[in-house]
C-alpha cells in the first residue's frame, strides 16, 4: 500500500534519475517508498529497533551516494536489498563482538511442525529471528533468507564453511525451540479462551 | 522435517516484509550533499531578462533620440556627392542620365516628399541653354579607354567634391557597357564653360528617405508606422481560487496513504478571494487594421486566504508541509511541525498564502477603430503559467510561517498550468506612436492534475483591470 503521495505517479525510472541528480524530492520519494521494506531487512540484522533505524538511515545515505553505480536493466529493488544487506554485514563486521562460535558436527535433529510456521506472520518471524544470538542470526539470515552459500558466509564472517553450517543448524534448533514455546503459548491461550 | 521447507517458509513469509519505523528523513536529508539549485528555469529568466533589456534599449533609442530635421545643406549634399560626376575630369556615361535629371530637377523648388521623376517630366531647358549645349556637344569626344575615364580625387575638381566618381579606378567599364550617347544636357554640364549654369546641378538628388522617423512624422496621422509595437503593462485582479480533490470526499479510487490518507478531511480546500497583481512586457504584431497578435512575459503575485474545515480526526503530529505541498521541495528548516492535536476536529482554520508566478501569454486581438484616436479591443488567448515560489502560514496556529516552496512542480495543485484569458477593452491612440490600452480582463485556469495520482481539480479565476502602454517601433 502506498505510504504517502510523494511517489505516487512517479515511475521508478524518474525516481532513480531524480536521485542520481541529487534531487531532494525524488530522494524523499524513494525513501518513502522503500524505507519500510529496507527497515524490515535491517530489523533482522539489528539487535534492537533503534539500531535497525540507525542502520536504515545509513543504508539510505549510502544508497543516495552510490545510486550512480546502479545500472538500468537490473532489479532496482534487488539492488537496494543488496546494498542494505551488504551494509548490515559491514555493520556486523565493524561491531564484531567476541562471539564464541562452537564448531558443530551433524544436523539438528529435533522435529518441528511446519504448520506452526505457516501460522506465523512475517513480523512474528522477524521477532523470532531477533531473539537469536547475533552469530546465529547472521548466518541464518544470510543462508536461509538471502540465499548465500556457507562458503560465502564463511568468507563474509571470517569463519570456516563448517562453522557456518553448524551455526545454521544451531540457529534452526534455536528457532524450533522458540517455535515450540510459541506453540505452547498459543495452546494455552486457546485453552484459556475455551 | 525437511530443512528446505523451513527456509522456503521463511523466505516466502519475509518476502516484501515491511515494518513501521520512525521517520529518519530529516537526518538522512541533512547528511546528504546539498541539492543544487534548480536551473531548469534559468533559460526562462534569461529570455525574460533579454526581452526586458531589448525592450528597454529600443524604448531608450526612441525616447532619447528625438527625430532631427534633415540638414539638406550638409548631409544630403554629401550623399549626392557620390552620385554626381566631376565635371572637369570627364563624365561617366553610365551616370550621364542621372546627372541630366539632377540638373532638371533642381530647376524646381526642392520638395522632400515629391519624387524626382515628376519634376523631370515638367522641366524644360531654356532655348539659350539649348544652343550652348549644342555647341558643347560638338566638341565632345566620348571616352573609349580606361585612361580616359575620370579618376577619383582628381586635382582638377576645384576642391568641390570628392569620391564623386562611382566607377572604381581599378575597374574598367565592362565591355558590353557601351557608352551611351550623351544628351545635350549632359554635355552642357560636362563642359567647363557651363559651370555656372549648371552649378545647381550639384545640389543633391532627392533620395527616398521615407523610412526615416522624421519623414514619417511629416506624414499624415494615417500613415503606417510599422506593424510591431512594444509595450509594458500591469494589472490588478481579484482572485478566486478553488481546489477540489475527489479523494477528499471518498470518491477517489486512487490509493492515498500517509498524512493524506489519515487527514483526508483536510483535502477540501477553498481559497477565499485574494488579490493578484501583474506586471508584463510584451510585443505586438499588427497584422492588419483589425487583427493583431501579442506575446510577452508576465510576473504575477497572488495573495489568498485558505480556509478549511476539519471534519475528520484531530491531527496527531500533523506535519504541515507534507499536508500542504504533497511532495513539495522544502527545506527542513522551513517545515513546521505542529504540536500534537493542534488541528482539532470540528474546527475551522485559515491560512494565508502567497504565490509568485510567471506567465508567458499569447493573445489574439480583434480591433475595431472608433475614429482616429479611439478603438475597441477583444482579446482571446492562452498562457503557460508556473509557480516560482509560494509561502503559506496559518495565523490560527502560532502565526508561524510554515511553508516555502520553490519550483513549478512544488505544489501539484498550483503548479504549472495552462491558462485561458480574455478581455474586452478600449484603447486610445495618444499620438502616432503611443497607445494606451485599458481593459477589464478575466482569466480562467482549469487544471486536472493527476500527478502523484492526486486528481486535483482546480480552477483559478482572475478578473480585474489591466493597463498597457505601447509604442510603435517603426517597422
Amino acid at each position: 500500500m502506498n505510504r504517502t503521495g510523494y511517489y505516487i505517479g512517479m515511475t521508478e525510472k524518474e525516481l532513480i534519475q531524480g536521485c542520481k541528480e541529487n534531487k531532494r524530492l525524488h530522494q524523499e520519494a524513494l525513501y518513502r517508498k522503500y524505507s519500510r521494506k529496507l527497515f524490515g531487512i535491517c530489523l533482522r540484522y539489528a539487535n534492537s529497533e533503534m539500531e535497525a533505524e540507525d542502520t536504515m538511515q545509513e543504508v539510505f545515505i549510502r544508497i543516495f551516494t552510490k545510486i550512480g553505480q546502479y545500472k538500468e536493466g537490473g532489479s532496482f529493488e534487488g539492488w537496494l536489498n543488496r546494498v542494505c544487506v551488504n551494509h548490515a554485514i559491514e555493520v556486523y563486521r565493524r561491531n564484531k563482538r567476541l562471539v564464541f562460535i562452537e564448531s558443530y558436527e551433524g544436523d539438528y535433529e529435533e522435529s518441528y511442525d511446519t504448520r506452526l510456521l505457516e501460522k506465523l506472520g512475517a513480523d512474528e518471524i522477524t521477532q523470532l529471528i531477533n531473539t537469536m544470538p547475533e552469530g546465529y542470526r547472521m548466518v541464518f539470515n544470510l543462508y536461509a533468507i538471502e540465499g548465500y552459500t556457507h562458503k560465502d558466509i564463511g568468507e563474509i564472517m571470517g569463519i570456516s564453511e563448517g562453522t557456518s553450517k553448524s551455526q545454521f543448524s544451531r540457529a534452526k534448533g534455536h528457532l524450533v525451540k522458540l517455535l515450540a514455546k510459541q506453540l505452547n503459548i498459543r495452546k494455552e491461550d486457546s485453552n484459556a479462551g475455551a | 522435517m525437511q530443512e528446505r521447507d523451513m527456509e522456503d517458509i521463511f523466505r516466502d513469509k519475509l518476502k516484501g516484509f515491511e515494518a513501521e519505523h520512525g521517520d529518519r528523513w530529516d537526518q538522512i536529508s541533512a547528511a546528504l550533499p546539498p541539492e543544487e539549485k534548480k536551473r531548469r528555469f534559468l533559460w526562462i529568466w534569461f529570455s525574460g531578462a533579454g526581452l526586458a533589456i531589448a525592450g528597454f534599449v529600443l524604448l531608450s533609442l526612441y525616447f532619447l533620440n528625438p527625430s532631427k530635421p534633415i540638414n539638406l545643406s550638409s548631409s544630403e549634399n554629401n550623399t549626392s556627392k557620390s552620385q554626381t560626376l566631376n565635371s572637369n575630369s570627364g563624365p561617366s556615361p553610365a551616370n550621364a542620365q542621372e546627372d541630366e535629371s539632377s540638373e532638371l530637377t533642381n530647376q524646381a523648388p526642392l520638395k522632400r516628399s515629391e519624387p524626382v521623376e515628376t519634376n523631370h517630366q515638367t522641366s524644360q531647358p531654356s532655348e539659350k541653354k539649348a544652343s550652348k549645349l549644342k555647341q558643347a556637344a560638338k566638341s565632345y569626344t566620348p571616352p573609349t579607354k580606361d585612361k580616359d575615364l575620370p579618376k577619383q580625387n582628381s586635382s582638377d575638381n576645384n576642391g568641390m567634391e570628392e569620391n564623386r566618381n562611382p566607377v572604381p579606378n581599378d575597374k574598367p567599364i565592362p565591355f558590353d557597357l557601351k557608352p551611351l550617347e550623351p544628351s545635350v544636357e549632359f554635355l552642357a554640364m560636362a563642359h567647363p564653360s557651363f559651370k555656372e549654369d549648371t552649378a545647381d546641378a550639384r545640389l543633391p538628388k532627392q533620395v527616398n528617405r521615407t523610412s526615416h522617423p522624421t519623414v514619417k512624422k511629416l506624414k499624415s496621422d494615417e500613415e503606417d508606422l510599422g506593424k510591431w509595437s512594444i509595450g509594458i503593462g500591469g494589472g490588478v485582479y481579484q482572485t478566486k481560487f478553488k481546489q477540489q480533490m475527489p479523494g477528499n470526499k471518498g470518491s477517489s479510487q486512487i490509493a492515498q496513504d500517509g498524512y493524506i490518507e489519515k487527514n483526508k478531511s483536510l483535502r477540501e480546500q477553498i481559497f477565499t478571494p485574494g488579490i493578484t497583481t501583474t506586471e508584463n512586457i510584451w510585443l505586438r504584431y499588427q497584422a492588419n487594421s483589425w487583427l493583431s497578435f501579442q506575446t510577452g512575459i508576465s510576473m504575477m503575485q497572488s495573495t489568498q486566504n485558505l480556509s478549511f474545515n476539519v471534519i475528520g480526526p484531530s491531527y496527531d503530529k500533523w506535519k504541515a508541509p507534507q499536508d500542504f505541498n504533497e511532495g513539495a521541495v522544502f527545506s527542513g528548516s522551513n517545515s513546521y511541525l505542529f504540536p500534537s492535536d493542534s488541528i482539532v476536529a470540528g474546527n475551522q482554520y485559515t491560512a494565508k498564502s502567497q504565490y509568485f508566478m510567471r506567465e508567458v501569454p499569447f493573445s489574439i486581438f480583434l480591433n475595431q477603430k472608433l475614429g482616429k484616436k479611439w478603438g475597441l479591443n477583444f482579446e482571446l488567448g492562452a498562457s503557460y503559467r508556473w509557480v516560482t515560489s509560494a509561502s503559506v502560514y496559518m495565523p490560527d496556529i502560532d502565526n508561524v510561517g510554515m511553508l516555502y516552496l520553490q519550483g513549478a512542480d512544488s505544489y501539484p495543485g498550483i503548479r504549472s498550468t495552462w491558462n485561458l484569458h480574455s478581455s474586452f477593452g478600449f484603447y486610445c491612440q495618444l499620438n502616432n506612436y503611443f497607445r494606451l490600452d485599458v481593459a477589464p480582463r478575466m482569466s480562467y485556469s482549469l487544471q486536472s492534475n493527476i500527478r502523484y495520482s492526486r486528481f486535483v481539480q482546480q480552477y483559478q479565476r482572475n478578473w480585474g483591470v489591466e493597463l498597457r502602454i505601447s509604442r510603435k517601433l517603426g517597422f
